[in-house]
């Protein structure tokens, strides 16, 4: 009974958002963690070091609309997996030099453009699939999570310079693409 | 392909695609190291929720959401959940907390939140700031096998040691007097007062069926709140935390 009137008051100030999306989403964390590192211990490190950059930025969490939440802890995963691989694996990622071009990054039109008609979705697809993973998942959080430049450094563990850098090569390699198929 | 897409649109399919694919198989049964670190990650999240000033938008969507006319209403539920919570009190003389010489905690239906009772603890900082304790007596077999020490503000450091001949391990963690608080497991066990020498201590003896007995004991040691967590007995964890008292432990700068 008193359980009862306790689980009760137990109201949202209490409530662990944050440990609701891992218990129920856990089986998925692990097979996007383990299917990239195929190591149990470096899985569950995975999940791990996702949740805790989390657990130091709940503002991040509480900027994501709730359907998305999951989503996004997908991709953070997935980042933490890719980190520990090219870790164990030593694989150094270079920040290639580029300049930021903000003309680029202002022009949002260049990514939410329709591909119509004589552009072929599949070959656009396996161009993407092509791109290095660390410019998609800021392209992929700065438009399907809505995610400022400040929340995106700070959800990949990066600078602010470092994720303008990364979107605008994203846009440069994108724009090039299209150009180079629009003239074939 | 008459359908159109963004570039924006195909990259988000290109995740849903990669993610999907991902097997959602049973996961082998997660370690109990695994377990408690995540544990101390919903914790340290709890703690971060409640000291966020202001949440965004979609924090508040998420939440109950209480608007000025329904504040009689909610009012009326809560007198009545209080007057419930009182009258139950009374009648079965039990609260649900837990009270021990150095911890007292908030009992839920599945964890009990534990924090220090100790009196000087306010006196200490947030924070561990010069030097992390590693154990110096170790059970015979064990070896470190890692540390982590937060890069910067340190609320906590852990050190992992495990008998890699026979798997078994305990996870040591240090953690600061002022502010301590963590979730422990008390949904099918039972948290009891025990003493780590002439300190305060309580423990958790979890018992699984096929792998040996694990046990969570936490300590008020003399400027640390400090934890054991692994394979073995209540018994066996106590003896270990024991003998590293006695012993000193081995205390690394944070500047090394």
């Amino acid at each position: 009974m008193v359980s009862a009137v306790v689980s009760t008051m137990n109201d949202d100030s209490q409530r662990n958002e944050l440990a609701e999306i891992y218990n129920k989403h856990i089986n998925k964390f692990y097979a996007i963690a383990f299917s990239k590192l195929k190591n149990n211990q470096d899985a569950e490190d995975a999940i791990q070091e996702a949740f805790l950059d989390i657990a130091k930025n709940p503002e991040i969490l509480f900027s994501i609309p709730v359907n998305k939440r999951a989503a996004y802890m997908n991709v953070i995963v997935l980042h933490k997996a890719t980190n520990i691989f090219k870790k164990r694996n030593k694989i150094a990622e270079r920040e290639l030099d580029y300049d930021t071009c903000d003309d680029l990054l202002s022009n949002d039109s260049l990514l939410d453009e329709k591909v119509i008609g004589d552009f072929n979705c599949g070959q656009i697809l396996k161009f993407i699939r092509n791109m290095p993973e660390s410019l998609l998942e800021a392209v992929y959080l700065k438009y399907n999570f809505n995610m400022n430049i400040a929340d995106i450094a700070k959800s990949l563990g990066v600078s602010e310079d470092v994720v303008r850098k990364r979107l605008s090569r994203a846009y440069f390699k994108i724009n090039e693409y299209r150009e180079r198929m629009r003239n074939e | 392909m008459n359908d159109s897409y963004s570039i924006s649109g195909l990259i988000s399919m290109y995740y849903e695609d990669l993610f999907s694919g991902a097997e959602e198989v049973e996961p082998p049964r997660l370690s109990f190291r695994h377990k408690i670190k995540m544990k101390k990650v919903f914790s340290e999240f709890q703690k971060n929720k409640s000291k966020s000033a202001s949440l965004p938008i979609y924090a508040m969507k998420s939440n109950t959401h209480i608007s000025v006319r329904s504040i009689r209403k909610h009012s009326l539920a809560f007198l009545m959940i209080a007057f419930i919570a009182v009258g139950s009190i009374l009648l079965t003389g039990t609260m649900r907390v837990y009270n021990s010489p150095s911890f007292y905690g908030t009992i839920f239906p599945d964890y009990t939140r534990l924090h220090t009772n100790a009196a000087d603890a306010d006196t200490y900082p947030i924070f561990i700031e010069k030097e992390y304790y590693l154990l110096s007596v170790l059970p015979e077999g064990y070896e470190l096998v890692r540390t982590f020490v937060p890069p910067e503000e340190k609320p906590i450091v852990c050190s992992e040691y495990e008998n890699k001949a026979t798997g078994q391990y305990v996870v040591f963690d240090q953690e600061p007097k002022n502010g301590f608080v963590t979730d422990v497991n008390t949904e099918k066990y039972k948290m009891y007062p025990a003493k780590v020498n002439e300190h305060d201590a309580v423990y958790v003896q979890f018992n699984y069926r096929d792998i040996p007995v694990e046990t969570l004991l936490i300590w008020n040691s003399d400027e640390y709140i400090l934890s054991l967590s692994g394979t073995g007995t209540k018994d066996e964890l106590i003896a270990l935390a024991s003998a590293n008292e006695r012993n000193g432990f081995i205390k690394v700068s944070i500047e090394d």
